[in-house]
C-alpha cells in the first residue's frame, strides 16, 4: 500500500471524527503503528482540529460546572466510604479505639486459625492416609504381580527345558472305537518323570465326566490325572517308568482305578 | 499544576487516570468552551447541549481508563465522546443530525455570503484561511456531527470530493495552528 495514498484517502480525518467502521479504525491504529508517516499526520491531523475547535469555543454557562462536579464529589463519597468501612471495622477500629474488642478479636483470630489448623491437618492427615493405604495397596499388587510373573517365567523355563527334544518323548494315543481316528498326544521325559498332554482330539465329555490318564507299569495302572477334551500342553503327574499310557473315561475328578470298558486309547512306550 | 491561562494548563493523563479530581477541573476548564459549541451545533438547542455536555463530561471522569494515549490525543477522544452523546441525544429525540439552515443556504459561489453567514453562526479567527467550500464540508462533518456520507449527500457534492476538501482545509489549518 501507498502510503501518501493511504494519507490522502481522508482516511485520518474520519478516524479522528470517530466516522470509521470498526474494521478501519483498526487499520488506521495498526498503520500508524507501523507508519511514522502516517502517525506523524494522524497527529497534524488531530492538532488541527483541536485548534478549529478551541478557537470556536464557547461560553459554558456556570452552573454546568457546578452540577459535573457535584456528581463527582458524590460518586467519589461512595467509592471511599465502602472501602474505609470495611477496614475500620476489622483493623483500624478495633486496634486503636477499642482494646476489648482488640483483644476479643485476637481471641476469636486466635481460635479460628487453631481450628483451622486443625481441620486442615485432619483433611490431609486423612487424605494422606488414604493415599498411604491406597499406595500399600498398590505396591503389594506390583509385588505380587512380578512374583507371579517370576514364578510363571520358571515354571515356563521348566516346561521349556522339559520339552527340549532330547529329553522327550512322543507317544502319539490313537482313538479307540469310542474316539476313532482322533489321537492326543503324550510327552513323557523318561529323565524327570514329567508327563503331558498335548493336542487332544477327543469327543466331548458330559459335564459330569472327565478323562484320566494312566500309566501302566508291570500290569498295575498308575493315576497320572484328569485332562479336558481339548486340553494342550497340560502337566499330569509324573511317573518314573510305564510299559504304556492309557486313556478312559471317568467321573469327574478321577477313578482310583480305571474303567476299562471306557478305553479311550493306549500307547505302548516301548515300540 | 501550574494555573496560567485555560488553554496553557497542563492536563497529566496520569492524574486523570488516578482520578485527581484537580487534574479533571483543568482539562474541564480547558476544553469544555469547544467541546460545547460543538455540541450545540450538533443538537441545535441550548438546553439539550448543556444535559450533553455534562454527559458527555461524566463519561468522560468515569472511563478515563479506557482512554488509550497510544491511539489519539487526549481531545480527540474527548471529541469523541461528546460527539456520540449529542448523536445519541439526536437519536432519543428522533432527529437526524442536519446541517444548520445558515449553512444549508449558502451558495458556496459567494465568498460574501458564506462570510457573512459564518460571523453569524459565530465560526471565527482560523476559518478565514479556509475557502467557502471547505468551510461548508468541515463544518457539516465536525459541527454537525454528519458522516462523510451524509454530507455528501446533503450537500450533494461527491464522497470523493468531500474528503478532498476535508484534508484540504485541515491542511492549511495545520500550518495556522503550527504559528
Amino acid at each position: 500500500m501507498n502510503i501518501n495514498d493511504y494519507i490522502s484517502s481522508g482516511i485520518l480525518e474520519q478516524y479522528v471524527l470517530g466516522d470509521t467502521s470498526p474494521q478501519e479504525k483498526k487499520e488506521v491504529e495498526c498503520m500508524s503503528h507501523i507508519y511514522p508517516e502516517i502517525q506523524h499526520e494522524l497527529a497534524n491531523v488531530q492538532l488541527a482540529l483541536e485548534g478549529l475547535a478551541m478557537d470556536n469555543a464557547i461560553e459554558v454557562p456556570l452552573h454546568i460546572k457546578k452540577n459535573i462536579f457535584d456528581a463527582i464529589d458524590k460518586e467519589l463519597e461512595e467509592t471511599v466510604v465502602v472501602p474505609t468501612a470495611k477496614i475500620v471495622s476489622f483493623n483500624q477500629q478495633s486496634i486503636t479505639e477499642n482494646k476489648s474488642n482488640t483483644s476479643f478479636n485476637i481471641k476469636y483470630l486466635v481460635a479460628a486459625s487453631a481450628a483451622f489448623i486443625v481441620g486442615v491437618s485432619a483433611v490431609y492427615f486423612i487424605l494422606n492416609n488414604n493415599y498411604n493405604t491406597k499406595q500399600i495397596a498398590l505396591i503389594n499388587k506390583i509385588e505380587t504381580l512380578s512374583r507371579e510373573k517370576i514364578n510363571n517365567e520358571q515354571v515356563f523355563k521348566n516346561q521349556l527345558a522339559s520339552l527340549s527334544i532330547e529329553n522327550n518323548k512322543p507317544f502319539i494315543i490313537q482313538g479307540s472305537a469310542k474316539a476313532p481316528g482322533k489321537t492326543v498326544i503324550v510327552l513323557w521325559n523318561n529323565k524327570t518323570g514329567n508327563v503331558y498332554v498335548n493336542n487332544s482330539q477327543l469327543p466331548a465329555t458330559p459335564i459330569d465326566k472327565q478323562y484320566q490318564l494312566w500309566a501302566l507299569k508291570d500290569g498295575k495302572p498308575i493315576d497320572l490325572g484328569v485332562f479336558d477334551a481339548t486340553t494342550s500342553m497340560q502337566n499330569m503327574k509324573s511317573v518314573d517308568g510305564a510299559n504304556s499310557f492309557a486313556i478312559t473315561l471317568e467321573v469327574k475328578g478321577g477313578s482310583p482305578t480305571p474303567h476299562l470298558e471306557e478305553l479311550y486309547g493306549i500307547v505302548n512306550t516301548n515300540g | 499544576m501550574t494555573n496560567t491561562t485555560n488553554d496553557t494548563k497542563i492536563v497529566l493523563i496520569a492524574d486523570l487516570k488516578a482520578k485527581d479530581k484537580t487534574a479533571f477541573e483543568n482539562l474541564y476548564d480547558k476544553y469544555s468552551g469547544a467541546m460545547f459549541n460543538i455540541i450545540l451545533r450538533i443538537v441545535n438547542s441550548n438546553e439539550v447541549a448543556e444535559d450533553v455536555l455534562q454527559d458527555s463530561f461524566l463519561k468522560i471522569w468515569k472511563n478515563i481508563e479506557s482512554y488509550d494515549e497510544g491511539k489519539a490525543t487526549i481531545f480527540t477522544w474527548m471529541l469523541n465522546v461528546c460527539r456520540n452523546t449529542a448523536l445519541d441525544a439526536l437519536r432519543k429525540a428522533n432527529v437526524r443530525p442536519s446541517i444548520q439552515t445558515e449553512i444549508e443556504n449558502v451558495n458556496v459561489n459567494s465568498l460574501q455570503t458564506v462570510q457573512m453567514n459564518i460571523d453569524s453562526i459565530g465560526l471565527k479567527n482560523s476559518l478565514k484561511y479556509l475557502t467557502p467550500e471547505q468551510i461548508v464540508v468541515i463544518q457539516a462533518v465536525y459541527f454537525n456531527g454528519l458522516t462523510h456520507d451524509e454530507a455528501s449527500k446533503a450537500l450533494g457534492v461527491p464522497l470523493g470530493t468531500v474528503k478532498t476538501r476535508i484534508r484540504n482545509g485541515l491542511a492549511t489549518l495545520k500550518n495556522v495552528f503550527k504559528n
